[in-house]
Order: C-alpha cells, then structure tokens, then sequence
C-alpha cells in the first residue's frame, strides 16, 4: 500500500502541484478543504494544511494532535500566502515541522520532506502484482487454518452433543 | 540542483532539475501554448522522455506555479539474441554490396536440423533506468524473463536456458514478437484461383507460380520457385519469389504481408508490408512498399516507400514518394497486443480492488465469529452445535473463501498473461521502435521530383542528388542530408 499525504487546501494550483510532485514521489494523496476531525487512514505519513482556510481551526488541530497518539507522529506543515495574515499569525507559535509560502517551490520542499520523511525518489515500486498475489495467498492460508479450526470446533461440540 | 530559463514566443518556461535528472520541475508564464508547442520546446533542450502527461496538459491548461513534467523511469530491456539461421549484413556491408551492385545472400527459406541451436542469448535482460534526458543506466539483471516467452512451435530450450533448439527439421523463422518457429515444409506444384483461399499450418515450398487470383496464407516460411502473379499472400515467416512479384492489371488485392522478411527479383504493381527486411535483386516499380527494418533494392522507381528503418537503393527515380519514420507506419499487430495488454491491466486493477473488498468482509466475518465466540462461551456442546449464528457465519465464511480463491486464480492467470504481454512488447519496442536511426542511403542518384515525408517536414527535390544520407532526426522530426560516407 502506498503511504498516504494529507493535504488540506482548496486552492486547485497548491493541489495540483503538490499531489502531482507526490504523485512522483511514489506518494498518495488525501485532499480535503477542511481539517476532518478524525484521522481513519493508517499510512497518512505528512499533513499539509493551509492555515489561512477558514474551515481550519487551528486550536481544533492542535487539540487532534494531543489527542492521537498516532496523529502526534506525523509532522505537520503549515502552507499559507500571507504572512500577515491574521491566521496565518494564529497558528505561528503552535508547533510544526516546517512552513511553506505560496507558490510552493517544490526543490525547497523535496529538502524539507528529505530531512522529515528520509524519503527519496522512487521510481515505481516493479511487479507489485506478484507481491499482491503473495500477500493474498498468505492471506488464504491463514484463512483457510482459522477455517478448518472452526470447523473442527463445530464438529466436536456436535459429537459431545 | 540545475535550474534554467527557456524564453519562448508566448512566454516564459523555468525547467528544475532535481535528484541529479531524476526529476524536472517546470513552471511556465506567459500565453496559452499548445502541448505540441511544449513537447517541441522540451525535446529542442534535450528533455526527451519520461513525460508525465497529465501534468503537461495542466501547463496547457493555465497550470500556475511549479509542476514535475517529466522524471525518470524504469524498464524492462529484453535479452538481445543471435540467431544462427539467419545472415545479417551491417550498414557498411550493404552500401559496399549496392556499389559493386551484388546482393546480399540470404535465404528466407532456411533448414534446420532437429536438434539444431537456432537462438543463443548474446546478453541477458536488464531492468534499466531512463532519465528524462535519455541516459540509460543498468540497475539489475532480471530473473524470470527467460526464454519460455520466446519458444515457438517445434522448438525448445535448453537446460541452462540460454538458447533455443529445433525438435523436428524444417524451416525456421521468428515473428515480429521474437517467437522462433520450426515447421515442417510441404511441398507443392503450383497454385491458382481455383484453389479457393488456402490456409497451411506448415512452411510452403511452391515449385512453380501462384497463379492470378490466388489466396494463401502460412503459420511459417513460403517459397516460390516462380512468379507471384496478383495474389494475396501472407506469411508468418519469410517470402521468397525466386522470380518477382507481379501484377500487371494492377489489381488492388495484390498484397504480400511477411511478419518477418521478404526476398524477390522484382516487385512490380504490389503492396508488399514486412516487419524485417526486403531484398529485391532488380528493382521495385510502381508499388507501395511498408517496412520497419531493413530495405535494399538497386533501383527504386515511381513507388511510394515507408522506411521505418533504412532503405538503401542506388537509383530512386520516376517520381518516388518516401516516408521516413514510424510515424507513418500503421501497425497493427502491436497496436492489437497493445489494446489486449490495456484491457488486461484493466482486469487486474479491478480484480485486485475485488480481491481486497473480499479480504475485508472475510476479516469482518472472522471478527464477528469472535464476538459471537464470546457470547455462546460456557454454553452447553448441543447448544453450540445448534447456533443458529454460528453455522451461518460459518458458511459464509467458507462460500466468500471458495469465491476469494476463484478470484485469486483468475487474477494470477490474467497476471501470467500480462506478463507475457508485457515482455514480448519490450522486444518489439527493443527491436522495431527503439535506438534506431530512420535513414535512406542512395549510392548512386536520387531524382528530382522525389517527394520526401518526414513527421515535422515534407521536401521535394529540386535537383538531382548522388551519394547522400538521407537521416530522420527522431527528436526535431526533420531531415538532414549529407553526403555518403564510404
């Protein structure tokens, strides 16, 4: 599985070319114009959040990062355009990884995610769909041991009966 | 980091390139432009693949800020063979054969033996790595991409599974997709219209002509010890007419179609299509010839040719029109496996997105089984025997485990498929699209009024031309001519 990005940002340009540049980083992305309250997915590995959206509270997403134990592993990166903006100013003093002027300049950003993520360029991971198939038969065989397990049990407790 | 300016007519394009060529960035200002306008742009400063599409039409499309448009990827470079039933002439040869006007001696028609080593592996398959710049570089040699995917009919490999052998004797060919073939020659006198459309499953050997009218298709190599006269011919393998092809009420169903090469005297009034080479000992006129490899014949006259490899010709003459490149080259038989290897991935994709919603509701079950473990715990054998719930989590649990292991087969057959796919097109990319100068040489002259076609340009001579090069740019899609170097 792919790990997953989270961007929160309504701007189609920031969107455009931040899911593209993770895209090529062999990256998912998640978008989103509003901070969601719970975080469902797993592999999120970096949140992008534009502070200056409206729908964003910031207090409200420090609160999610001291509440999850798993949220407070993921570095959080602040993208704003003002930097006098009265958001923008808000949110400064809470903790975050690093922040990002728009336009973003992704050369800066491939550093900062280098230095955060150790990631690097990954051209593709190759042949995924025999590891899938592995991983599916390791699957059915552990299926298949839990199912004959119940089927023994249903067996013996029909012939104590 | 190498970062740089290119200024265009409508505007501005800043290109980044990061992780030494791995990946480039492109910003653009300015006017609306046009992809081709970029892809032009892109090639002209040395950026020649790894596109990334989608983000090349956002920059179409008024795309601000910064966007990665190209960035480097992997392939498969397939095994490269020898095969021993065949004679290859290099470039040099062939010019030195056209000048001291010989022909190359090859035979389209060539017995083995059983037994016979008929392909060696003369370097192993590579995964590489390509840069938007074209720098390729060898990661590893890959497992598993082995001869079976080339092994014909009547033929098989050997223990250490680096070259293919004949299991009966015959005749050998491969087809466009690397697959060598031995069938067994049968042979026959004549053949004519009255004969009906025929279809052989063995190699042919005519001993006299096809006769006007005819119809013949092989699965393997034809021979024509005489003319064929305004036929439809095709073959798997290789077409010898030991005399010419010809057609003199030009008939438009005289068409000759080798997956692999083509040898004649002649060709006169036909449409002759090969993948491999054309050998004509004479000259071809008046005809329409479609070849991705190689074509040699002494005189060229009043013929349209699509040279998507090199067309070597001492005299062009009467008005010939060439087309230079792949472009314009319909190609059906990649075009088709293309299409099935498309579709496949598309069954793959939405076999796995099956698999994985099946996984889940098997695991949903597997966890409600354990809730309901809990609940019936400490109840007496009979009960438990008898719950309702159990037996029929139970049930469905074995009918979604049945369905997940029919789904599973399917995909790893349609995988096997894929694969196949996938590697017998790196061949025909290795062999027929890649690495591979489009040119016509011209020993002695080239007549005004030819008409040349290149994808970016279109010339007609004004003036006779001797001893030229005639090359396609791949990149710029325009012809250089140069003089003919000995």
């Amino acid at each position: 599985m792919a790990k997953k990005i989270l961007i929160v940002e309504k701007d189609t340009s920031t969107i455009n070319s931040l899911t593209w540049f993770f895209s090529s980083l062999e990256y998912e992305t998640i978008v989103t114009h509003k901070w969601p309250h719970s975080i469902a997915e797993d592999e999120i590995i970096a949140v992008f959040v534009n502070v200056e959206l409206p729908g964003v509270q910031t207090e409200e997403l420090l609160k999610s990062f001291a509440q999850d134990d798993h949220v407070q592993r993921i570095p959080l990166f602040f993208i704003f355009e003002r930097s006098y903006a009265p958001r923008f100013l808000a949110a400064q003093p809470l903790p975050h990884a690093a922040q990002f002027k728009k336009p973003i300049r992704l050369n800066e950003l491939l550093s900062v995610l280098k230095h955060h993520l150790h990631c690097e360029i990954n051209l593709g991971r190759r042949y995924t769909d025999q590891q899938i198939i592995a991983e599916f038969k390791d699957f059915m065989s552990n299926f298949k041991e839990w199912l004959d397990k119940l089927e023994d049990f249903i067996r013996v407790n029909g012939e104590a009966s | 980091m190498k970062e740089w300016s290119i200024k265009l007519k409508k505007g501005t394009l800043r290109l980044t390139v990061l992780e030494d060529g791995t990946l480039l960035i492109a910003s653009y200002e300015g006017q609306r432009i046009y992809k081709y306008e970029l892809l032009k742009e892109l090639k002209k400063n040395g950026i020649i693949g790894g596109y990334i599409d989608p983000c090349l039409e956002l920059i179409v499309a008024g795309h601000k800020g910064e966007i990665p448009i190209a960035r480097a990827f992997l392939e498969d470079e397939p095994p490269i063979f020898e095969y021993h039933f065949e004679k290859k002439y290099s470039r040099q040869e062939l010019i030195h054969l056209l000048t001291h006007q010989k022909v190359p001696d090859v035979n389209f028609f060539p017995e083995v033996e059983a037994k016979m080593n008929l392909l060696s592996v003369k370097s192993p398959p590579h995964l590489i790595r390509i840069y938007p710049e074209g720098r390729r570089e060898t990661v590893h040699e890959i497992d598993g991409y082995g001869l079976q995917y080339f092994k014909g009919n009547h033929v098989a490999c050997n223990h250490e599974s680096n070259s293919i052998y004949s299991e009966i004797e015959g005749t050998a060919h491969y087809s466009p997709f690397g697959r060598v073939h031995v069938f067994p020659p049968e042979k026959i006198k004549s053949v004519g219209k009255i004969h009906g459309e025929q279809n052989f499953k063995s190699a042919i050997w005519i001993e006299d002509d096809i006769r006007t009218g005819s119809t013949l298709n092989t699965v393997s190599n034809l021979y024509v010890g005489g003319l064929i006269r305004s036929s439809r011919v095709s073959a798997e393998g290789n077409i010898t007419a030991a005399f010419s092809f010809e057609n003199p009420r030009r008939n438009e169903n005289s068409i000759a179609s080798a997956g692999n090469s083509v040898f004649a005297s002649a060709i006169r009034n036909y449409i002759v299509r090969s993948y491999r080479d054309i050998i004509v000992r004479n000259s071809i006129e008046n005809s329409i010839i479609r070849n991705y490899h190689i074509i040699y014949a002494p005189i060229i006259r009043a013929s349209e040719v699509r040279v998507g490899g090199k067309l070597f010709a001492h005299e062009i003459i009467d008005g010939c029109k060439l087309y230079l490149g792949l472009k314009f080259l319909k190609n059906s038989l990649a075009t088709e496996v293309r299409k099935t290897h498309k579709e496949h991935e598309q069954g793959l994709s939405r076999l796995k997105g099956e698999l994985i919603y099946l996984r889940k509701r098997l695991i949903t079950l597997q966890e409600n089984t354990a809730k309901h473990f809990a609940k019936i715990k400490g109840s007496q054998p009979a009960a438990i025997h008898g719950d309702v719930f159990l037996k029929k989590y139970y049930s469905s649990q074995v009918n979604g485990f049945k369905e997940f292991a029919r789904k599973l087969a399917d995909f790893e057959q349609l995988y096997k498929e894929y694969k196949r796919e996938h590697y017998t097109l790196s061949y025909y990319k290795q062999q027929y699209e890649q690495n591979r100068p489009t040119e016509i040489i011209v020993t002695g002259k080239i007549e005004a009024g030819t008409t040349l076609h290149a994808p970016e340009q279109t010339i007609q001579f004004k003036a006779d031309q001797s001893h030229v090069a005639i090359i396609l740019d791949d990149i710029t899609g325009k012809i250089k001519i140069e003089p003919l170097q000995h």
